[in-house]
């Protein structure tokens, strides 16, 4: 079964983008054929992988699915991973999927399942319609949180929002993102948040890394770049904790 | 998309030229390859369009064209052997090899080394858009005990690299493609999708030899004689070529092969009559049959032997060991059977034999008249039409007869009819229009495969029950032969109940709905 993943949070600039493109590389590095779908008008993702949308792709064609999206789907420079590439056109997805009348994402997606065993999502930040189309679609949520105090406070509204709108808490999977250690707040937050089953944070966390913050430099992933690099390591345990045990490939 | 290229083209000029189109050019690193080639004997992988290499321990089943990968799996030892399906682990490979070499063994054929350079083309933002890889690869024939391929021929040009460039798209990028494409047809090239055949061919092997449908060009006004010649010339080489297969014992195929084509000759001589000389027709149908005597016994229990698998699953788990120490038996008979065959055909007999026939198939001529059959002179395709009308006419009548309660003698006769007939439609059908022969060939074919099948369940009940009298033996402390009747008598039973328990069990559902739905139970024990 093809597992879909959300990169997500309401809060901008937690790590997001350099969770999905590092995640999809180690999904495909791990031999699982992967897609990484990028939403954000800003096309982050699709920056770090050198990729451009067509011009005749865009928002419209995205909404109408099927054949028309693989088209405009790229290999990367790496084997097994490949990227819908974002599109400015996607600023107003929210408004689109808003009236209803059009396919939801989960239908979108769910074409995707014949050809990838991993597809992630990288999101825009924000709660929006496109949001909750993105709950509806994705299996998992992963949420990057700074472990700050406000970040907790995030997380807790996004909690709540799913408790009123009757979605799935289950979905969501937060991660320490981000993390100087050597700033006690950090690591004062971690040790309340991590304590709390309720909220099922996952036990690798991201270091703020000088490497991460290069990819905008290099182009291309961690573990492109050095695979043995600490950025590189902390994604791919994140990668397999992700995973699980039994999903081996 | 691959193109095979003159070793002439400059292996930079792809990439130069790309470089002239605005993209960014960079070579990686050199590498080197090496792989062993393999097939079965009658080219069943190439005909399907695969190609089997080992590699580093590995074998890899690749689509041939696009050399697109469909199965691996781990190759323990050397590789300088034949493979059966069975010898390789349970898997994907096997699963999907299986289907197409079927009871053939896969043979090493050629080694294969080569250098590759490979070139990443990149666009204005340093995206990788495509790649090229440049090969030259050398192949050389695999010596190995047991090769069952006639030996190269000594004239044999020196092999020169096979020179390859291979164009691998990036999804979602069609333009770089284009230009690659513009490029090589300036270059007068087009893909090529027959690199493994065109290795085969550099190591020596001619992959469309012989194969079982041979067109030997029969024209309908030839002379009879020279027809026939034609036919028994081919059958000749069939023959030869399957000796080594057969010696080496690589699988049974050879074997069959090679008596196939004995029974055709004899079959061609005795049907197509008077039109080789009486006396040599004779003498050489006497040889042959004495040739296809000699491993009659084989035959069977290579066909029974084959039948394991299918044997096993007819039976239930608690008399597979039974079933192991039998095949065991077999097996053992089977070897000895082999070796006597091996000292026959390594003997003179046999030797002179298929040199003297191979000599009056060279070198007899029709055109003089103290060897000639009476009917050698007259066109063949008459001749054909009258023989198959014969051949027909007799099958049918024997076949009218056949009701229900026909004896088994009847039906095995019948097969023979029908067997000689569905030869002459095989021999002549070059002569005839091919919408007209092919469907009457398949027909009988079927026809045939049916009586086979009659044929050989009678054979291995015959093998089975002389197995069991072999079992009593006289030594002391053989069982008695009641004892081994009983055990016989308690197989069959145990077999037949296993089958209608698991035939009551499958009801058991349907009934018991039935008895749920009645619409009168609810009156005593409604639904709640
Ligand atoms: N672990 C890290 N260590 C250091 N820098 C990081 C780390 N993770 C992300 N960054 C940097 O922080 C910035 C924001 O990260 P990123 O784009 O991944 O966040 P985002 O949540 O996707 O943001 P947005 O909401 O704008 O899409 C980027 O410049 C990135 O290079
Ligand atoms: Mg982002």
């Amino acid at each position: 079964m093809t597992q879909t993943i959300a990169l997500y949070s309401i809060k901008g600039g937690v790590g997001k983008t350099a969770a999905a493109v590092n995640l999809a590389h180690a999904a495909a590095r791990d031999g699982h054929p992967t897609l990484l779908c990028d939403l954000d008008p800003q096309g982050a993702a699709s920056y770090y992988f050198r990729v451009r949308s067509a011009r005749k792709f865009g928002r419209k064609k995205l909404l109408k699915g099927g054949k028309g999206v693989d088209k405009h789907i790229k290999g990367t420079d790496y084997e097994g991973l490949d990227i819908l590439p974002a599109d400015f056109s996607y600023r107003k997805l929210d408004v689109a999927l808003g009236d209803g009348s059009r396919k939801t994402l989960k239908e979108i997606f769910r074409h995707f399942h014949d050809d990838y065993e991993w597809v992630f999502i990288d999101c825009p930040p924000n709660i929006t319609v496109l949001s909750e189309n993105i709950f509806r679609a994705a299996d998992r949520i992963v949420v990057p949180c700074i472990p700050t105090t406000l970040s907790a406070l995030t997380y807790t509204k996004l909690l709540d929002f799913f408790a009123e709108e009757g979605l799935n808490r289950d979905k969501i999977i937060p991660f320490f993102s981000m993390v100087e250690s050597r700033k006690r707040m950090h690591r004062e937050v971690i040790d309340a948040l991590s304590g709390n089953a309720g909220y099922r944070f996952l036990s690798t966390a991201i270091p703020y890394l000088a490497e991460v913050e290069r990819m905008g430099v290099t182009r291309m992933p961690v573990a492109a770049q050095h695979p043995s690099s600490r950025a590189a390591r902390a994604y791919r345990e994140l990668w397999l904790e992700l995973r699980g045990p039994h999903r081996s490939g | 998309m691959e193109f095979l290229v003159p070793s002439s083209l400059d292996p930079d000029h792809l990439p130069a030229e790309l470089a002239r189109c605005g993209y960014r050019v960079r070579e990686g690193r050199k590498s080197r390859h090496r792989f062993r080639l393999f097939d079965t004997f009658d080219w069943r992988l190439l005909s399907h369009g695969l190609e089997l290499i080992q590699r580093r321990g590995r074998f890899h089943l690749h689509a041939a064209d696009d050399g697109r990968e469909i199965a691996y799996a781990p190759a323990a030892g050397s590789g300088k052997r034949a493979w059966l399906s069975h010898h390789f682990p349970d898997g994907p490979l096997r699963d999907a090899l299986g289907k197409i070499i079927e009871i053939r063994a896969v043979l090493p054929l050629v080694d294969v080394t080569g250098e590759e350079r490979t070139w990443e083309i990149r666009n204005a933002d340093d995206k990788r858009v495509l790649r090229c890889r440049r090969r030259a690869l050398h192949a050389a024939r695999v010596t190995w005990r047991g090769d069952p391929h006639p030996p190269p021929p000594t004239d044999l040009p020196p092999p020169s690299p096979l020179h390859l460039l291979c164009v691998e798209p990036v999804t979602g990028y069609s333009k770089p493609v284009r230009d690659a494409e513009t490029i090589l047809d300036d270059q007068g090239l087009t893909h090529s999708t027959d690199r493994t055949e065109e290795l085969f061919r550099q190591a020596g092997f001619d992959p469309a030899a012989p194969a079982k449908k041979p067109v030997l060009g029969l024209q309908p006004d030839w002379p009879a004689a020279r027809a026939t010649l034609e036919i028994l010339r081919h059958q000749y080489r069939v023959a030869r070529l399957n000796e080594r297969g057969v010696l080496a014992d690589l699988d049974t195929e050879f074997l069959h092969d090679f008596r196939v084509a004995l029974r055709r000759s004899r079959s061609a001589m005795a049907r197509i009559k008077k039109s080789l000389p009486p006396a040599a027709t004779r003498h050489f149908r006497a040889r042959l049959a004495e040739v296809a005597r000699t491993s009659n016994r084989l035959r069977d229990l290579d066909v029974h032997l084959l039948q394991r698998d299918a044997y096993r699953q007819m039976l239930p788990p608690e008399l597979h060991a039974g079933l192991d120490t039998f095949f065991a038996l077999l097996a053992e008979e089977r070897q000895h059977e082999f070796r006597k065959v091996v000292r026959y055909m390594r003997g003179a007999d046999y030797r002179r034999t298929m040199d003297e026939w191979g000599a009056f198939l060279a070198v007899h001529d029709p055109q003089l008249p103290e060897a000639a059959g009476a009917n050698a002179l007259t066109p063949v395709r008459p001749l054909a039409e009258k023989t198959i009308a014969k051949a027909c006419s007799r099958l049918l009548r024997r076949g009218r007869t056949i009701g229900p309660n026909a004896p088994d003698e009847a039906l095995h006769a019948l097969r023979l009819d029908c067997k000689k007939l569905r030869y002459l439609f095989e021999f002549f059908a070059e002569l005839f229009p091919e919408g007209e022969i092919r469907p009457l060939i398949k027909r009988a074919k079927r026809l045939q495969d049916l009586l086979g099948e009659f044929n050989d369940l009678f054979v291995q009940r015959e093998t089975l029950r002389h197995g069991l009298l072999r079992l009593a033996g006289d030594g002391p402390g053989s069982p008695p032969a009641e004892a081994i009747a009983a055990a016989a008598a308690a197989g069959g039973l145990i077999t037949h109940l296993e089958r209608r328990r698991s035939q009551v069990r499958r009801n058991f559902a349907k009934t018991f709905t039935a008895f749920e739905q009645c619409r009168h139970r609810r009156r005593f024990c409604p639904d709640d």
